[in-house]
């Protein structure tokens, strides 16, 4: 016997399904038509992005190759410092600041990324190019020290919770043997931990793949193949941002930047459902 | 042996300087918000509306910005907060386990990994384009409720699973169907954790810029806003406008710093107040 409550409840719990599949249709839906008057090939392997120009250049090759670039660099910064602060918090924090240094970094985590690309835009940019004397100080390198400073948080706190929770009896063991506390961390624990590291690597990933605030003010802009790390470039994420504003409806450019979005979305779904999965797999593991 | 401590010793010196490092850098940017943000911050800054002179010079205050960034706020609370604890409840009352619940569990995660500027997009495709609410407060809400939903969804089914079985048990004996102690005995009991996922869920899309970019928000308004179908100022999306299409820099940044404070002090209230909440439960 199932009430009409009953059944309101049960159709809430399928919205997240019916939102994905509806963020699916419509960015299909609006990017197709664009294949009306743009060459597949022209689009995914095209060198130039010159959407306003005469005629317009939709090739999205060099937006994905800063993409590439900024988030590469970005989760270079990412994973080892946050791994560095995991470590710190479980081993050397005196264990009444642990919950505080938690607290910080998670509300350090929720400031909104255009408050970053502000102070990546009015600080760290003049002090890169007045006193490093860098040709710009809106480049790769600015855009993804930020965009590092504002994931950090998320995968450190994760870290942390696998680090300390990491298996009791194995630590004493391996303290029985005669290993200290850093040999134990890099012997034992840092192994044991690998499948749970990988996943938090890919959920960080995907988070610094979508960020587009912080790029867009910070990274420069520019729709160019960057071939070091000190110059500007123009992302996926922010190409969208950027130029959606001023782009009638129903126009190729349109359709073209909901391309984007499509890829955007796809990429980083893969690499969410890839960190998930390796998630419930070791969280299954551990249970055992 | 002495060797070996005294690599770990410098092991744990080197890690220690990295980490302060990087905690003092995360820090200052408090303080450079605040240094920066207090110089502009008065009364009329906070209540009154902006206008630019001709040299590109914003004058006056962030009134409507305010004010446009509490209605979509709370406008966007009000569509996701029903659906979103329903949601909850069902992954917690009616499907907690099986194939379905973890796939509707990996929906939710995945939801909440799609990239802001994809919901944007689509609330331009589907609130301002299809159903016709042209760039506007309501637009813009909606977009922003996607947003929250997952959040709520994950703190309502967490809050309701750590309710004991014994009530629900208790509930059961006494002959009440499932959504009777699903929403009248269950669910009283987890609504202060519910609270803080709303919280959590508010401070999250207060911040967020690139959703309303296209779908209601514009740099300037000269008033505050009265009807739902209008365009609205919003406080993340001044300090990007600000900062990028301005001709006088200076004077720009010192208003977005002004702007910026605003925003994180009301943020950090909200993560604040749900920080405190769960000392005080943790201490009972």
């Amino acid at each position: 016997m199932k009430s009409t409550i009953d059944r309101l409840i049960s159709v809430s719990g399928l919205t997240s399904i019916a939102i994905i599949v509806a963020i699916t249709f419509f960015l299909f839906y609006n990017w197709i038509p664009l294949f009306e008057t743009v060459e597949p090939i022209g689009f995914f392997f095209g060198t130039l992005w010159y959407p306003t120009a005469v005629p317009p250049f939709y090739g999205i090759l060099p937006l994905l190759d800063a993409t590439v670039w900024i988030s590469s660099l970005a989760i270079f910064i990412t994973i080892p410092s946050a791994f560095v602060i995991a470590i710190f918090i479980t081993y050397i924090v005196p264990k009444k600041f642990r919950y505080i240094l938690k607290t910080f970094l998670e509300i350090f985590s929720s400031i909104p990324s255009v408050i970053l690309g502000l102070i990546g835009l009015s600080i760290v940019a003049p002090y890169f190019q007045n006193v490093l004397n860098m040709d710009t100080g809106q480049n790769i390198l600015n855009a993804a020290i930020m965009l590092s400073l504002i994931t950090i948080p998320m995968p450190a706190s994760m870290m942390e919770d696998f680090i300390s929770a990491f298996s009791p009896e194995q630590k004493e063991g391996s303290q029985a043997l005669g290993a200290n506390e850093f040999e134990t961390l890099t012997r034992v624990v840092i192994p044991g931990l690998k499948g749970p590291f990988a996943s938090i690597t890919m959920l960080s990933l995907g988070r610094i793949f979508g960020e587009t605030m912080i790029v867009l003010m910070v990274a420069g802009n520019a729709a160019i193949f960057p071939s070091n790390i000190f110059q500007p470039a123009r992302v996926l994420s922010s190409t969208i941002a950027a130029e959606m504003g001023e782009t009638p409806v129903g126009t190729p450019h349109f359709y073209a930047l909901f391309g984007i979005g499509a890829i955007l979305f796809v990429i980083t779904f893969l690499i969410n459902v890839a960190g998930e999965m390796i998630r419930f797999r070791y969280e299954r593991q551990m249970m055992k | 042996m002495v060797k070996r401590m005294l690599k770990q010793r410098i092991a744990f010196l080197i890690l220690s300087v990295i980490s302060i490092g990087i905690l003092i850098a995360m820090g200052s940017i408090f303080v450079i918000i605040f240094v920066n943000g207090f110089r502009v911050l008065n009364w009329d800054f906070l209540t009154s509306i902006t206008s630019f002179d001709f040299k590109g010079m914003p004058h006056g205050g962030i009134g409507p910005a305010i004010a446009g960034t509490f209605i979509v706020t709370g406008l966007g609370l009000v569509f996701a907060v029903p659906i979103g604890v329903l949601s909850g409840i069902y992954l917690s009352e009616y499907r907690n386990r099986g194939k379905l619940f973890n796939f509707l569990r990996m929906m939710v995660a995945n939801l909440a990994g799609v990239p802001s500027v994809v919901h944007g997009l689509f609330g331009l495709a589907v609130f301002v384009v299809l159903f016709r609410f042209g760039f506007s407060i309501l637009s813009s809400a909606l977009t922003l409720s996607i947003l929250a939903l997952p959040i709520i969804i994950v703190t309502t089914e967490n809050a309701m699973r750590d309710v004991p079985n014994e009530l629900r048990e208790g509930s059961f004996a006494l002959g009440s169907k499932r959504w009777q102690s699903a929403l009248l005995v269950v669910f009283p009991v987890a609504l202060p954790k519910v609270l803080t996922g709303v919280i959590l869920a508010s401070a999250r899309i207060a911040g967020e810029t690139a959703p309303v970019l296209f779908t209601g928000a514009t740099l300037y308004l000269a008033h505050f806003p009265t009807a739902l179908n209008q365009q609205f100022m919003a406080l993340p999306y001044t300090i990007y406008g600000l900062m990028t299409t301005s001709i006088n820099i200076e004077a720009s940044t010192s208003f977005a710093y002004g702007i910026a404070l605003v925003l994180i002090t009301l943020i950090t209230l909200m993560n604040i107040s749900v920080v405190i909440f769960r000392l005080i439960k943790r201490k009972v």
